[in-house]
């Protein structure tokens, strides 16, 4: 006889002959010890948080711009719906559009589930239920999200499986909303994508406290280690094993392999994309090729020995290409199994002799912990066995291609920034290669120009030939993802954030699909930098902020502390550990307002819309997972500038400031409804130019909470920069004066005058005050929000 | 693939990026002097210029010629210093092309100076931007848009073919031909 016990308690008495299976044990129902009363909101459902959407959404309406304008996910169709026409199912275009983007927002949000969820069964089969949650003494409130979200209080591994059984269920019951013949009112489609937007914050949360508890990442230190980043960096006499994606656990093992047979000097193991930034805050000594666009030129440069790929963002042609030039890959994920033999089981030396003898040209390990010595034995034997890789691409090979090209301009119309490669080789005929140069610049090594090259020419090594030399010996330093922001250093900087005198929080996060030059994003940033802004930043974009020095030779990591604080650049981690950035918003409203956390998300995010003037920066989004996250960070107030790609995104959300009724807020203190001045004056809004992002971000900063100090540092910064990028005012300076004590100091006499003469407001000059004209009179007790509930709780 | 490859036509000149399809209207092709009637026919029409006017100062020349024609400018992407540096000073500086396009979707919109525009003129963007933008103004607004850009715009109601290294001498066309002073003064 045997049976399985699953989870329950049971008395057993006086059975014989039973073979018991135990599932997970379950310790006597304690009570949970009452860490904070309950709010409001605990896992909410689909519907809970539609009241606060619409208030958004209401303010910040939707605009779309259909890539296409019809559908053909039913049998019914494909249906036409230009014009907003219906489908056959009745839908019309702008709620598919919306639809759409809650699919979009549904892939990254599940990509991180996913990862958290692989991440959580390892950690659990090797560290068990009971190995604690402990990010140190600095950080108490150490999952800001999953408290906000859940109401749960995570200090064991075990405890976060029910934060990923909920993630998982909402992801689902979003999911199913998106079969044809259900929502038709696009606004409830943009709350979906915003409820998992949300669920997306917590799913990444999970992750990264995971990676940090279990392998000892820095725990919220500043000063976390410098870490080596750029092709330069690598040490090509050694055998090299290059690791793609975002899933630490086969590199994390290769890395142990490594250490345990004293192998750490004989190989270099070197990361692309957040695997690489994963890996650097498990071992300060592992290195950063670059982002996602440094994938093909990686591969093609020959510089790996073995490629290992876990999951997420990484190209779907790697086999292929690492095949041709004769390179084993070890595919490590479920998710990417690249049509390759499982061969987990196996024994690994039968599998090295595979791949090294070129029999198989990859496998599939499912076990991280053998694709540690698989790949570290297959490198070595590669190079023994094939010596140094020989340049990509000879002088005379790239003469070759050059001269293959009939200027046919198929490339340029396949270029998704239009590169006027053309011109470049014609130039190039005549030996001058400054055109491909500038283009190194922009291009993102997609590889669809080689895809409609009549003459198969190969384009992207062309270009990167033409940069070789610089490219292969570019150098930066990036500081280790530092996880958490701490709890002492929120409490440091909460009241200046909240009163503006710290005039924001600017966060790069992203791909790398920039409109331009890589080195934008570093220029942008410095900008906020040198003018004492906050910098918190995660994943390629803190990887490219490493990646360029000034002419001392200075990344800005060097030059900036890693402290959130005024004119700090904090570096969180990799795509997972943007819930820092959101949950340093939280925990402002938490720790230094003393505002309940626990399952109360729209008191917190009515808080930060009012108050926090955070602001993010996705310059170069390309992905579904940046799609969930910054629309995530959009539910909880906190607005995000991006880059002129993410238009395609189809969807963003932008206030319109002439619409005066939009613009109000019930003030606490006052016990009145009022308008306010536009501000943030949109959650989501493309910019096209880094000088239009610059200004665009430092007026998202503004808040209306704003005290008269913080407001006119604020607009002392958003003019100036206006002046120097634009070359005048900004057309809308004058709907945030509250009062003259709002103006920029340098500037009052010059600004009350044009207050005055342009827009009719009643000055007196004796006293140099302002009599009438602004949207309201500052108040310094004004205490802001858009929610009856939370009015009705502090106004009593 | 490369069998694939040489299968495939060419790609439709027409189209700045040969996967960017939609089954509804593509934009008519504007000649120059057809161009110039619609726009003295308009009541207010605005030309909004980009970001790439920071990179190819004739376009400014071309954009600051239109604005003493009479045309209204929204400058974006930064390009308002360019007019700002000639004495011009655009309807509005600020806001960028995704900003416009919103409030152009919106018929209240009285503009920024209190009139609505009912003919649009786009210079100087990043073509997959300006696309997805026209896109907006195509299935949701009844404004008439038109890309003078050097890529055809498939979304816009009319425009400039590739002209690509023609650019400047199809701007020159348009705006010889548009002349000076008597635009949008049209009262309703």
């Amino acid at each position: 006889m045997g049976f399985e016990l699953r989870e329950g308690m049971f008395v057993l008495d006086e059975m014989r002959n039973v073979n018991i299976k135990i599932g997970r044990v379950i310790e006597e129902e304690k009570e949970e010890k009452e860490w904070e009363p309950a709010g409001p909101t605990p896992k909410p459902h689909i519907l809970d948080l539609r009241r606060w959407d619409r208030k958004l959404l209401e303010r910040y309406e939707p605009i779309y711009a259909p890539m296409q304008d019809f559908c053909n996910l039913c049998t019914m169709g494909p249906c036409e719906l230009s014009q907003n026409k219906e489908g056959a199912c009745g839908i019309d275009l702008k709620t598919q559009k919306a639809r759409l983007v809650t699919i979009a927002c549904l892939i990254g949000a599940s990509a991180h589930a996913a990862h958290a969820r692989h991440l959580l069964e390892y950690a659990l089969e090797n560290f068990g239920h009971d190995y604690p949650i402990n990010l140190g003494s600095n950080v108490n409130v150490e999952a800001p999200n999953i408290r906000l979200v859940c109401g749960i209080k995570p200090e064991k591994l075990g405890h976060l499986e029910e934060v990923l059984d909920y993630v998982e269920q909402g992801l689902v019951r979003v999911l199913h909303t998106i079969h044809t013949g259900q929502e038709e009112d696009y606004l409830d489609f943009e709350s979906k994508a915003f409820e998992v937007g949300m669920l997306d914050h917590v799913a990444m949360e999970t992750a990264d406290l995971i990676q940090i508890a279990v392998f000892n990442y820095p725990k919220g230190e500043p000063d976390a280690p410098l870490i080596d980043i750029g092709f330069g960096v690598l040490d090509t006499d050694k055998p090299v094993l290059l690791v793609i994606g975002h899933n630490i656990l086969p590199a994390r093992n290769i890395d142990d392999y490594l250490r345990e047979h004293g192998l750490e000097d004989e190989v270099e193991i070197a990361g692309l994309c957040c695997t690489a930034i994963d890996t650097s805050r498990y071992d300060p000594k592992a290195k950063i090729v670059g982002t996602l666009s440094y994938e093909l030129r990686a591969i093609r440069s020959g510089i790996a020995d073995v490629v290992v790929t876990d999951e997420q963002c990484i190209r779907a042609d790697t086999l292929r290409e690492c095949s041709r030039l004769g390179i084993p890959v070890i595919a490590s994920s479920e998710a990417a199994a690249r049509g390759l033999p499982d061969r987990t089981d196996e024994n690994p030396d039968v599998i090295i002799n595979d791949l090294v003898s070129g029999r198989e040209r990859g496998v599939l390990i499912r076990d991280p912990d053998k694709v540690g010595e698989i790949a570290v034995r297959v490198a070595m034997e590669m190079r023994r066995k094939k010596g140094r890789k020989p340049a990509f691409m000879e002088d005379g090979e790239l003469k070759a291609e050059i001269a293959k090209c009939t200027a046919c301009m198929g490339c340029v119309f396949a270029c998704p920034h239009n590169l006027r490669i053309d011109r470049a080789m014609s130039a190039a005929k005549d030996g001058d290669f400054s055109i491909f140069k500038e283009l190194e610049g922009s291009c993102i090594a997609c590889g669809r120009c080689e895809q409609v090259c009549p003459r198969d020419i190969r384009i992207v090594d062309v270009i990167m030939k033409s940069s070789y030399d610089s490219l292969v010996s570019k150098t930066g330093k990036m500081r280790a993802g530092r996880g958490p922001i701490q709890d002492t250093e929120i409490r440091n900087v909460g009241q200046p954030i909240v009163m503006g005198t710290i005039p924001g929080v600017i966060a790069p996060i992203g791909c790398p699909n920039y409109p331009r030059s890589r080195k934008e994003v570093s220029e942008i940033i410095e900008e906020f930098l040198k003018r004492k802004y906050i910098v918190a930043t995660t994943g390629c974009h803190a990887m490219d902020l490493g990646m360029y020095k000034d002419e001392e030779g200075k990344s800005l990591y060097e030059k900036y502390p890693g402290s959130f604080d005024a004119g700090g650049l904090v570096n969180c981690g990799s795509c997972v550990s943007n819930p820092h950035i959101s949950g340093a918003a939280i925990k402002v409203a938490n720790i230094f307002a003393l505002r309940p956390l626990r399952a109360n998300y729209a008191e917190i995010a009515d808080y930060i819309l009012n108050r926090v003037g955070a602001v993010g920066l996705a310059w170069g989004p390309y992905s579904q997972k940046a799609a969930s996250i910054a629309t995530g960070f959009n539910r909880l107030g906190i607005p995000a500038v991006v880059g002129p790609h993410a238009a395609k995104y189809r969807r963003a959300l932008i206030g319109k400031f002439w619409k005066k009724e939009n613009w109000w807020v019930y003030d606490i203190k006052s016990k009145k409804r009022m308008n306010v001045e536009p501000c943030p004056d949109a959650l989501l809004v493309a910019a096209e130019t880094k000088e239009e992002a610059i200004v665009q971000l430092a007026r998202l900063c503004l808040r209306p909470a704003d005290t008269y100090m913080g407001r006119q540092i604020k607009l002392t910064h958003y003019i100036d920069l206006s002046k120097k990028y634009l070359g005048c005012l900004p057309d809308d300076w004058h709907l945030y004066v509250r009062s003259e004590a709002d103006l920029p100091l340098k500037m009052k006499d010059e600004l009350l005058k044009l207050l005055e003469e342009e827009h009719d407001w009643k000055i007196d000059w004796q006293k140099k005050k302002i009599l009438k004209g602004p949207i309201r009179m500052y108040d310094s007790g004004f205490n802001p929000t858009i929610l009856e509930e939370v009015f009705d709780k502090y106004s009593r | 693939m490369a069998e694939a490859k040489r299968k495939a036509k060419k790609p439709p000149e027409k189209l700045f990026n040969t996967a960017d399809v939609q089954a509804s209207r593509s934009a008519m092709l504007a000649k120059p002097n057809v161009l110039v009637k619609m726009i003295k026919r308009a009541k207010n029409p605005v030309l909004i210029t980009g970001g790439r006017l920071l990179e190819d100062r004739r376009l400014v020349d071309y954009a600051v010629r239109m604005h003493d024609s009479g045309i209204a400018v929204i400058a974006t992407g930064a390009s308002s210093k360019l007019f700002i540096e000639r004495g011009i000073r655009p309807d509005a500086c600020v806001f960028s092309l995704h900003y416009i396009t919103q409030f152009l979707l919106d018929e209240s919109w009285q503009g920024f100076r209190g009139k609505p525009y009912d003919l649009a003129l786009f210079l100087g963007f990043e073509p997959y931007y300006l696309s997805r933008m026209l896109s907006a103004l195509k299935h949701f607004s009844k404004l008439t848009t038109v890309s003078i850009d050097a890529f055809y715009q498939p979304h816009a109601k009319f425009s400039f073919p590739n002209t690509l290294d023609l650019h400047h001498e199809m701007l020159e066309e348009f705006v010889s031909a548009l002349g000076g002073g008597s635009i949008g003064k049209k009262e309703d």
